[in-house]
């Protein structure tokens, strides 16, 4: 042996083993080395299993040999290779359930005192050092039943290094993790190479084997086709050997199927099932992604949607017509059909032939006779046209299921809905433990059904499959959809974090680079490390920081945190403003210090700064509120401190009249970053009635009477706020959905007049549900509306920026609807903020935002809503 | 190389509870015997008399033991329902061998040997033969049955002095057979606890194929707890016998039931993996106590068999792991 590579631990050497007439393994060889990874690969029925059951000693090889360390081998029992140092970590399946991880670690080799007594200090001793070694934070006393998954396959593997194995085999020891234990393991893993084990990974995921694996030995048909370091193989290559053919992807056609929409569900919720406010709505020929964790309430959502499971509230629609199925026949009747996750428990029927199995959701109608007979020879035609469309592999359709591969079992359930016909295919986690070949076939058939114009949902626990095969993704999140994602712009990771709600989002680091990104380059809206305020974890403290952060007259006026850098005043005087419109305050006398710093920072820049207080008596500047709302504003040159987009928004605002100079201070200067809000208010209000009218519809409204109070200062964004709403509730389409006629339009100057206001309306309109308030001011509304216990009146908020959440945090509120703007800063920001603070006081917040920016990871009861352009999705 | 990392807590998802299950359980039992008591006690007077304890500990001896030999075999994850067969073979074969002038001790000791061979037969069918355990042990109650009725279709009298001395007898006015369970009893609790057997058959009860990972050899752990179930099942007829003299072929017909009810009363799980032998224990008193209770309500046999049904069905129901 050679002393400078790494010692060879396990070797094959001529393999063979057959089952009868099918040769399960010929003539293989392997070797695992100290300290490395080998994984082994192959579709099912390459001879995987074949190969570590041989390795684990279930039985034994017909001709071949092991040899470990160099001296040959041979098991008669699972024992006998505990004994030699191998030992397979079969996903948890070791642990035993009712005993506690001491007792298990033990389990076998127990410490005896006399009498067969155990010496159980010893045990629990001895397994807590042995946990700490292996960094796992368990008490030795743990029952195993209440460990998770991830965390019982840990147990078992530091059973398995404790017992001096030199080997572990690990067969798809991932399946059953959630991406964060997976991460876990992987580390793990490391660990145990370093230790010097040899590691025998098995597993179809290209992703981790080519992350993981030092060597890749490539099975099929039962021979080895390749062994190579891991580093010398891609993906493609991985894919023809174990195919022994190239495959050719079928990547979703970039463009989003314009059909009519197929599928729609409003405002879906259930307290059993743990589903939030669901609102979601599929074209005809759109594959749509639910990406999610286990327990993220996909499954839930998708039994919900087939009838399986109840649920309170929420509307479904199939091609427009709204139904409410409370079985899976009544969702079967309208289209729907559901391939579930569980294919072994939930899909086959085992000992029923391949073609009772496919016929089966048919028979009460498709294949229906007389007297309850059954169209026998009809069904059996389906079926053996199925097993030809799909390519199922197999010699009849009288072959009972369960003696198929998982792919081609999932193709037959595949054929079973086929046969009905369905309008809207929801496919739970399809291709869950399915060799690549078939999962090629299978998407390929979603394809193509995509084409004949079926909506499809789909959801896998691969999350690269969804951006290959899907038009748009959903993530769903602790029974909330909280965001949407293009697949073409977003990535696995970006996914996983999602899904996982992992404490930093790469937005937040490094802001994602899209087409979408109105900052010019290399200017940074968020100048501080966002970690080092308190903003987030506690409100209580934020709020405290805030206040002092404000009182703090040690703070020089022109702290660099206030006063611009050279390079931005360049910048901002490159565009030439004329006045600089500088912030004030009505309603928060906490931060009334701000001002100076503002007037100090617009100074700089602008040709002439105006700068209001909460002293300024901005009533006097009244233009006459209604007037602005119905008529359009014309306002010169006036710039807040807010950003202005440049390109299409700039042109946009200059159709809307108004004239517009440029740009911007970061909102965040000495105060935490918390919101730079701005925008083409005219538009993007426009659109944001729209959803405030879905949901109100999901409550059950189709015409709701609602009080506007007006912010009553001229500033340019407050009352274009205002227009753009006013057009939105005018346009027809949101009319469709939920007519909201305006009662009556008040002027409100502070949270206090909001509040006396939205009271008086309370009292004067009775039957209103709902109250404009398109500013912070939003506040005293809401303190109105829970004063009169009115559950039934809705709050429409916006305006979120720093100051309002220090408003927000005076009083409790009822539920508030609140727009977040698409610049994909100010939108998580807006959420996140919110989110965190709010949460703390549970209140119901519903976020609609464009749907490629990120928003709030701690944004509860969200909604997300897309929007795109004018293309709205209600047509 | 990344060093040894602590995972919070709060991914582990473990959850700490103040008290063991059992334990609760343990304390619903005590309750609901005082509860018995008092609710029997209102009706009749003769419930609360000294005598009466001392008559329901008698008959309860019986149904410890056998439920000891239940928890065993449940909690390995195998049913026996030739509990009571077995009881009623050797009561009727104690009797014999005594007729043939066997000593005492000898009796005993061939007494157990019965029980143990039965147990090693449904043993071998079960894991040999690989019939599961219902259907293999409904199989030899039929035959086990069949045998004392063939050793005996009379009840048969024990005429043995010594064996009277030692088992029909009472201590400071407790009656041996009880202080025998319970002694029984306090072993196999502490053997629970502590030994290695238990924990291997709480193993392969919970996770055959976990056992057959860790290496333990649980086709003989199985055979070993149905030997035990058989023994204790023949202890459980020398304690019958101790209370009457009198052996019957078809002695108690139905005690398997009981027994599993009691199992199932003190935390055991249908299916392994899960048992307590004090609660076994509690289990048993209890039911002793309720069906006493039946008893002396002055119902007609018709009416106590129905409200004896009806209650086992109702623990195995409702107060199943």
């Amino acid at each position: 042996m050679n002393s400078s590579t790494p010692q060879t631990l396990l070797e094959a050497e001529g393999i063979s083993k057959s089952f009868g007439v099918t040769k399960a393994l010929q003539n293989v060889d392997l070797n695992v080395r100290a300290g490395s990874v080998h994984a082994v690969m192959g579709h099912n029925g390459a001879g995987k299993s074949t190969l570590m059951n041989l390795l684990s000693g279930a039985y034994p090889p017909d001709s071949g040999r092991f040899l470990i360390q160099g001296k040959p081998i041979r098991f008669n029992s699972p024992r006998d290779a505990l004994d030699q140092g191998i030992t397979m970590v079969h996903q948890e399946l070791s642990i035993v359930p009712d005993l506690d991880v001491g007792e298990n670690i033990f389990l076998g080799r127990e410490p005896m005192a006399a009498f067969n007594f155990l010496r159980r200090r010893e045990v629990y001793e001895r397994s807590q050092q042995l946990l700490k070694e292996f960094g796992l934070d368990i008490s030795a006393r743990t029952r195993c039943s209440e460990l998770s998954v991830g965390s019982r396959q840990m147990v078992e593997i530091a059973r398995a290094v404790s017992r001096e194995s030199k080997i572990l085999i690990l067969d798809e020891p991932t399946s059953a993790l959630t991406t964060r234990e997976q991460q876990r393991l992987f580390e793990f893993i490391g660990h145990l190479k370093a230790r010097g084990i040899g590691i025998l990974y098995v597993s179809h995921r290209m992703g981790e084997v080519r992350e993981l694996a030092d060597t890749v030995t490539v099975l099929r048909d039962g021979r080895r086709v390749a062994t190579a370091p891991a580093r010398e193989l891609n993906q493609a290559a991985l894919v023809e050997m174990m195919l022994g053919h190239a495959v050719t992807e079928t990547a979703a056609s970039a463009v989003t199927p314009q059909g009519q929409v197929g599928f729609e569900v409003v405002g879906l919720s259930s307290k059993r099932s743990d589903l939030h406010d669901i609102i979601f709505s599929a074209r005809q020929g759109e594959i749509l992604g639910l990406a999610g964790m286990l327990g993220s309430g996909r499954t839930e959502l998708f039994e919900s949607l087939f009838g399986v499971r109840t649920f309170e509230r929420g509307i479904i629609r199939v091609q427009g017509r709204e139904i409410r199925p409370s079985s899976p026949l009544d969702a079967m009747a309208a289209g729907i059909a559901l391939v579930p996750e569980d294919r072994r428990t939930q899909g086959i029927f085992s000992g029923i032939p391949i073609w009772k199995n496919a016929a089966l959701a048919s028979i009460h109608d498709v294949f229906h006779a007389a007297l309850g007979f059954v169209r026998e020879s009809n069904a059996r035609r389906s079926a053996e046209q199925a097993v030809e469309r799909f390519r199922i592999a197999t010699p009849s359709v009288n072959k009972e299921i369960q003696f198929l591969s998982g792919g081609n079992q999932q193709k037959v359930i595949l054929a079973r809905w086929m046969m009905r016909r369905p309008r809207v295919l929801l496919l739970d986690d399809p291709t869950a433990g399915i060799d690549v070949g078939a999962k090629g076939e299978i998407h390929a058939f979603i394809h193509a059904l995509a084409q004949e114009g079926v909506t499809i949902v789909l959801s896998s626990s691969e999350f690269a499959e969804l951006l290959d095969v899907c038009h748009r993704i959903l993530v769903i999140r602790d029974g909330h959809i909280v965001r949407e994602v293009d697949p073409s712009s977003a990535t696995e990771a970006l996914l996983v974090h999602m899904t996982t709600g992992s404490e930093t989002t790469p937005a937040v680091t490094q802001p994602k680079e899209t087409g979408a990104s109105q900052f010019p380059s290399g200017w940074n809206p968020y100048p501080f490390e966002w970690e080092t305020y308190p903003v987030a974890d506690d409100p209580d403290e934020a709020m405290k920081w805030w206040l002092a952060r404000v009182a703090d007259t040690s703070v020089p006026d022109d702290h660099p945190s206030v006063v611009l850098t050279e390079a931005e005043i360049t910048l901002l005087r490159a565009m030439r403003p004329k006045v600089g419109h500088a912030w004030y305050d009505l309603s928060i006398p906490a931060i009334e210090g701000w001002n100076r710093f503002w007037q100090k920072g617009v100074s700089g820049w602008a040709g002439e700064a105006l700068v209001y207080d909460h002293a300024s008596k901005p009533d006097q500047l009244l233009l006459g509120t209604e007037a602005q709302i119905n008529q359009g504003l014309l306002v010169a040159g006036v710039l807040s401190f807010d950003w202005i987009r440049f390109g299409e928004s700039m042109k946009r605002l200059h159709t809307a009249r108004i004239a517009t100079t440029g740009v911007a201070t970061p909102a965040s200067a000495y105060y935490p970053p918390t919101c730079t809000c701005m925008t083409d208010n005219v538009s993007e209000y426009r659109k944001l009635a729209l959803p405030t009218a879905v949901f109100l519809r999901s409550k059950g409204y189709s015409r709701v009477n609602a009080v506007w109070l007006v912010e009553a200062h001229p500033s340019w964004f407050s009352v274009s706020r205002q227009m753009g709403f006013k057009e939105g509730l005018d346009d027809p389409k949101v009319k469709d959905i939920c007519k909201i006629s305006i009662v009556s339009i008040k002027p409100v100057l502070d949270a206090g007049d909001a509040k006396a206001a939205a009271a008086a309306a309370l009292k004067q309109h009775p039957n209103i549900h709902l109250i404009i308030m398109l500013a912070h001011q939003y506040a005293g509304a809401a303190a109105a509306v829970r004063d009169a216990g009115r559950k039934d009146v809705w709050v429409v908020a916006s305006d979120l920026d720093q100051g309002t959440t220090t408003s927000l945090l005076h009083g409790a509120w009822p539920v508030l609807i609140t727009y977040s703007l698409p610049i994909a800063a100010s939108a998580y920001a807006d959420a996140n903020v919110m989110g965190k603070i709010l949460l703390g006081k549970r209140v119901p917040l519903i976020v609609l935002s464009k749907g490629t920016v990120t928003t709030s990871e701690n944004v509860k009861d969200a909604y997300v809503h897309d929007w795109d352009g004018e293309a709205l999705p209600w047509h | 190389m990344s060093e040894a990392r602590t995972v919070p807590v709060a991914l582990i998802a473990g959850k700490r509870r103040l008290l063991e299950g059992l334990e609760w359980r343990l304390l619903f039992l005590v309750v609901a015997m005082a509860g018995v008591t008092v609710f029997f006690g209102s009706l009749n007077r003769y419930y609360l008399t000294w005598a009466h304890f001392r008559d329901m500990g008698r008959q309860a001896s019986l149904l410890v033991v056998a439920a000891l030999g239940a928890n065993l075999i449940i909690v390995a994850g195998e049913i026996d329902l030739s509990v009571g067969a077995v009881v009623g073979m050797v009561s009727v074969a104690v009797p014999t061998l005594f007729d043939l002038d066997l000593p005492m001790p000898v009796v005993v000791f061939l007494a157990l040997v019965i029980g143990a061979a039965a147990g090693a037969a449904n043993g071998m069918i079960t894991l040999r033969l690989m019939v599961p355990s219902f259907l293999a042990t409904l199989g030899s109650m039929a035959i086990i049955r069949g045998i004392a009725l063939f050793i005996s279709n009379q009840p048969r009298q024990v005429s043995d002095d010594a064996f009277g001395a030692v088992f029909n007898d009472a201590i400071a006015g407790i009656p041996e057979v009880l202080l025998y369970s319970v002694g029984l009893m306090a072993v196999v609790a502490l053997f629970w606890k502590y030994s290695r057997f238990s924990l291997r058959v709480r193993a392969v009860g919970s996770s055959q194929q976990g056992a057959n990972f860790a290496g333990l050899p649980a086709r003989r752990i199985k055979f070993v707890v149905f030997v035990l179930a058989g023994i204790f099942s023949a202890a459980g007829a020398l304690l019958l016998l101790g209370q009457s003299l009198t052996g019957l072929a078809v002695a108690a017909e139905g005690l398997e039931l009981n027994a599993i009810a009691a199992v199932i009363l003190g935390g055991g799980r249908l299916g392994g993996g899960k048992g307590s032998v004090v609660g076994t224990f509690l289990g048993a008193l209890l039911l002793t106590m309720v069906f006493s209770g039946i008893a002396g309500m002055g119902l007609t046999a018709a009416w106590q068999l129905l409200t004896k049904g009806m209650i086992l069905v109702v623990v195995i129901v409702f107060m199943r792991e």
